[in-house]
């Protein structure tokens, strides 16, 4: 069930109202009810791989909790991690790995292990198996109590708006929420309504108008000239932004009509001035839950210069695996490792000179810019899903680029009229508004709900109207997956 | 304080509410114009004339066979009620349903006739999930027929029964279409001449005025009248047909397409309504040329069905298709002034026939043949047309995939099966006139013949046009005609 669905446009106030006509000690059973419900739309088989994934960490942290001896407390940590990642393994890197192990033994052994290349990904997987990792390593830290109520953890765990796509929450802020009764708020559902509605417009209006652009290059992407793979690249740049936030944003909305409270996931991450800061405001769930569990285990920056650096390639690379079973996201992930490695040399250098960085608006746009040129960069690998569609599109790239395209009206020929162009650029401005409030305030719903009631009521009116207007949406539509949903 | 705050809260919520209604209202008003201007104020002057009726006593459903087919005042004269012909073009048996509850709702129905139409009761082939085949849907749930009931309920006033046509008028993935209805004229939003154009016809004297009164050329330059009498029945003096229009998309085969269960479903529901409410009603259908009903496969068994479904309610169904040709005052294909829809003439004459059948049968039983296929054998040897499919071949490359205009199956239409043919095809020009006529010469080299994969039967790019030229052989008997494709 997606979210820009009809199905969860009517599966929503049910579980709404439900939720609220319910007594308050019952709701989290409600809500469970709802998440697995909601779950099981894609696929019903799915659900036991996330009750199993549930009752792992639940048995473990118990364990956990119960035991005081190292060698016990090590040894149930590592069989649930082992198990939890042996699920996510199986399921997501089992064909990738198999497809690597045979092509190697077919050339040295002659023969090939028989394995099914068929398996489908179960949706959600890898936000949460590391949800329900998190807690579990947690609780062996000390760092939060393990839940003795088993449904409220399994709704923890399988929480619908967040379940399919994160925020991967953390034990402490969201686990805590669930165990308290959730009072009706009027203010709560007002907000949360209204941020589902920014939500819908950054994917239904942005997001999935510009796929159409990034889909027409990147379907075939031998046929195109350098300037437009540019200009799709791009295109996907802002595309999976606005898809990725538009998504949280919704599951956010959702979860604070309930009046539960989820994490941001971004924060204006295109105004970054260093790939280093773009990642401490881009998918915050993930970025700290690698910091936390994975960075900070290695040594993070505690054990000298060339462990930092060798943690954070460590880090980028698994990263880049989590988000999909092939070299190119690898490869994608690494590189976000090596841009930070260049940017520690050039600040090293710029020491070394008694160079100091600008803070003016100029130095700020400029970092911004460049920022954004070389997330774009990596993106091309990130889209290009395989090792030779990437070497197709750099041949493409660097073969046959002409600038002229930009001018002459040839961009149009890429599946978006100059009328929706004009609706691209019109939601764009306001997009880019918005994220530079955010930059500036850190808060954009609090800046957002203090302004003047007409403001307010014209926003809501205008959002609204553009959605139904110029939105992608409906049977005649292909109505696009929210792209973080194959990881 | 904290009342003021929720007062300016609810006022500002009011206020919202409208200003988006204003919006959506403004919007409906710029792009909600259905096609042509005639078709749809088809259904906006019908709906306009049905709320100014009195008593309605005897209501006609159907499709738009009927609308053009069956004149109320006629019937008036003939049975001295107060007749109401609320047929709308590719009407679904669930709108009929909730049609007629909405006007037995207001009104005292003493009688109903209702269509059995072929078109509205198979199922029908459209693009599956992921568009690499065909499957079977009830014709309810084609896209393509949702625009019956949007139609209708954009024009009729708030209602419970409106409310259900609404609910149940499109698949859930069209439910923005349903509850806005300018959202189905989105391919139009950035086409300034399409919005000149509406709201200039929505300005316009005559269409505030629900004057309608359109005279249209058509392709061979002959000037036809449609106009609104009133009562539902739309008026088409109509151009006859000319061979080289004789070419149809086939609408159902009913010799190997399922009779959809939904529609059947609500067919039962109308009949048993009635009969609950002690409301008479009577079941028939009217003709389409020949073209038409040929490509439906074999019609009797379409009948044969009809007549056992009747059956289970006591009822006789009557189908027009099986009139005598010698029963006609005129060649059959100068009765419709296309393939499916009749002009004044046919009319005129089908409506007492009709009413006079529903009434007191022995009196025309006489007139009627026992199947469709008598009636062709004892016709000459005649080729009424051409009727196509699209479809899909495996074992031949597709031009551009099958829905971006891939293979279309052309078929013979004729009175004959043994009848061979000799097909040859070519550009329009290429018959030696301007366009408006084709019956000189077909320019010679230009036309190649066909390869037929089957009698009659031959595969075409659906991208192509041209002219298609048919020679039948029949015996002694050697008939010809050509027609554009």
């Amino acid at each position: 069930m997606l979210f820009n669905s009809i199905d969860f446009l009517i599966f929503f106030p049910i579980v709404l109202i439900v939720f609220y006509i319910v007594p308050e000690r019952f709701r989290y059973i409600w809500l469970l009810i709802a998440s697995y419900y909601f779950y099981m739309q894609w696929n019903p088989a799915y659900a036991l791989l996330l009750f199993g994934a549930t009752a792992v960490t639940y048995v473990g942290a118990l364990i956990l909790e119960k035991t005081s001896s190292v060698r016990i407390r090590k040894i149930t940590l590592v069989t649930a991690i082992v198990i939890d990642l042996g699920f996510l393994c199986y399921f997501k890197y089992s064909v990738m790995f198999m497809g690597y192990i045979n092509k190697i033994l077919s050339i040295t052994a002659h023969r090939q292990i028989p394995w099914d290349m068929n398996i489908v990904l179960p949706v959600g997987i890898s936000f949460f198996t590391f949800q329900a990792l998190g807690y579990l390593i947690d609780v062996y830290r000390g760092d939060t109590y393990a839940e003795h109520n088993f449904l409220r953890y399994a709704l923890f765990i399988s929480f619908f708006p967040q379940l399919v796509a994160g925020p991967i929450e953390r034990s402490r802020n969201l686990l805590k929420q669930l165990a308290k009764p959730q009072k009706f708020s009027f203010e709560n559902l007002k907000k949360g309504l209204f941020v589902m509605l920014y939500g819908f417009f950054m994917k239904v209006v942005i997001a999935d108008r510009l796929a159409i652009l990034v889909d027409t290059v990147f379907a075939d992407p031998v046929t195109w000239p350098g300037m437009y793979i540019l200009v799709a690249s791009t295109a996907f740049t802002i595309q999976i932004y606005c898809d990725f936030y538009g998504y949280s944003t919704i599951a956010r909305g959702t979860a604070l009509t309930m009046g539960i409270e989820l994490m941001d996931n971004f924060n204006a991450p295109y105004f970054a001035r260093t790939i280093s800061e773009l990642w401490r405001r881009w998918h915050l769930s993930l970025s700290t839950w690698f910091r936390d569990y994975l960075y900070i285990p290695l040594g993070g920056n505690r054990k000298g210069t060339f462990r930092k650096y060798l943690n954070i390639m460590i880090v980028f690379a698994v990263s880049g695996l989590w988000h999909g079973a092939s070299l190119s996201f690898v490869i994608w992930g690494a590189l976000q490792g090596v841009f930070q490695l260049i940017e520690a040399g050039v600040a090293f250098i710029r020491k070394k000179l008694g160079l100091r960085r600008g803070d003016g608006i100029i130095s700020r746009i400029l970092g911004a810019i460049v920022t954004f040129i070389l997330f774009d960069i990596s993106f091309i690998i990130f889209r290009s899903n395989s090792l030779t569609n990437l070497r197709v599109i750099i041949d493409r790239l660097f073969g046959d680029f002409d600038a002229g395209v930009l001018f002459d009206g040839s961009v149009l020929n890429l599946g978006i009229s100059a009328g929706y162009m004009w609706v691209l650029l019109i939601a764009l401005i306001i997009f880019y508004a918005v994220d530079v409030i955010k930059y500036k305030t850190g808060d954009v719903r609090g800046w957002f709900f203090k302004r003047p009631l007409w403001f307010k009521c014209v926003s809501v009116v205008f959002l609204l109207t553009y959605i139904i207007v110029f939105g992608r949406y409906g049977g005649t539509y292909d109505v696009k997956q929210f792209i973080y949903f194959q990881f | 304080m904290k009342t003021k705050e929720r007062i300016r809260g609810l006022v500002a919520f009011v206020c919202s509410v409208a200003a988006f209604i204003a919006i959506v209202c403004i919007l409906n008003y710029i792009y909600v114009v259905n096609g042509e201007p005639w078709y749809d104020q088809w259904y906006r002057n019908l709906y306009h004339s049905y709320y100014e009726q009195d008593n309605i006593d005897c209501l006609v459903l159907g499709t738009s066979h009927v609308h053009f087919g069956i004149d109320p005042q006629i019937l008036d004269e003939l049975n001295g009620m107060n007749n109401f012909n609320m047929a709308n073009p590719g009407q679904r048996y669930d709108d009929s349903y909730y049609l007629l509850r909405e006007v037995d709702s207001s009104h005292d129905l003493k009688e109903v006739l209702l269509e059995c139409s072929y078109q509205c009761l198979y199922e029908e082939l459209v693009p599956n999930e992921d568009r690499s085949d065909y499957k079977y849907v009830d014709y309810i749930h084609d896209p393509a027929n949702y625009s019956s009931p949007w139609m209708i309920t954009y024009h009729m006033r708030p209602s419970v029964n409106r409310f259900k046509m609404l609910v149940t008028a499109a698949d859930k993935e069209y439910a923005l279409a349903t509850i806005f209805p300018f959202v189905r004229y989105r391919e139009n939003l950035f086409d300034m001449e399409t919005i000149k154009y509406n709201i200039g016809l929505k300005r316009s004297p005559e269409y505030r005025n629900y004057n309608y009164d359109y005279t249209v050329p058509d392709s061979h330059g002959i000037t036809t009248h449609i106009s609104y009498p009133g009562k539902g029945y739309y008026y088409y003096d109509g151009a006859i047909l000319e061979d080289d229009e004789k070419l149809v998309k086939q609408n159902a085969d009913v010799t190997t397409d399922p009779i959809g269960e939904e529609s059947l479903g609500y067919m039962r529901r109308i009949i048993e309504y009635c009969q609950a409410k002690g409301i008479k009603i009577s079941l028939f259908s009217l003709p389409v040329y020949d073209v038409e009903t040929v490509s439906c496969g074999d019609y009797d068994r379409f009948i044969a069905a009809m007549r056992e479904f009747a059956s289970e309610y006591g009822l006789e169904v009557y189908d027009f298709t099986l009139i005598k040709d010698e029963t006609l005052p005129l060649p059959k294909d100068e009765m419709f002034w296309d393939h499916a829809h009749m002009n004044r003439a046919g009319c005129e004459f089908y409506t007492p026939l009709v009413w006079q059948t529903l009434h007191d049968p022995g009196s025309t039983a006489s007139l009627f043949a026992d199947s469709y296929a008598q009636i062709l054998a004892e016709r000459e040897p005649e080729i009424y047309g051409l009727w196509y499919r699209d479809v899909s071949y495996d074992d031949r490359p597709d031009p551009a995939g099958i829905f971006g205009g891939g293979w279309r199956e052309y078929n013979v239409a004729s009175s004959r099966p043994d009848m061979t043919y000799v097909i040859r095809k070519g550009p329009y020009e290429a018959s030696g006139e301007e366009p408006g006529g084709v019956s000189g010469q077909t320019g010679g080299d230009l036309f190649e013949e066909v390869e037929q994969i089957a009698p009659g039967r031959f595969l075409l790019p659906a991208g192509e046009y041209g002219l298609i030229e048919v020679t039948g052989t029949c015996g002694d008997d050697i008939v010809s005609m050509k027609v554009k494709y």
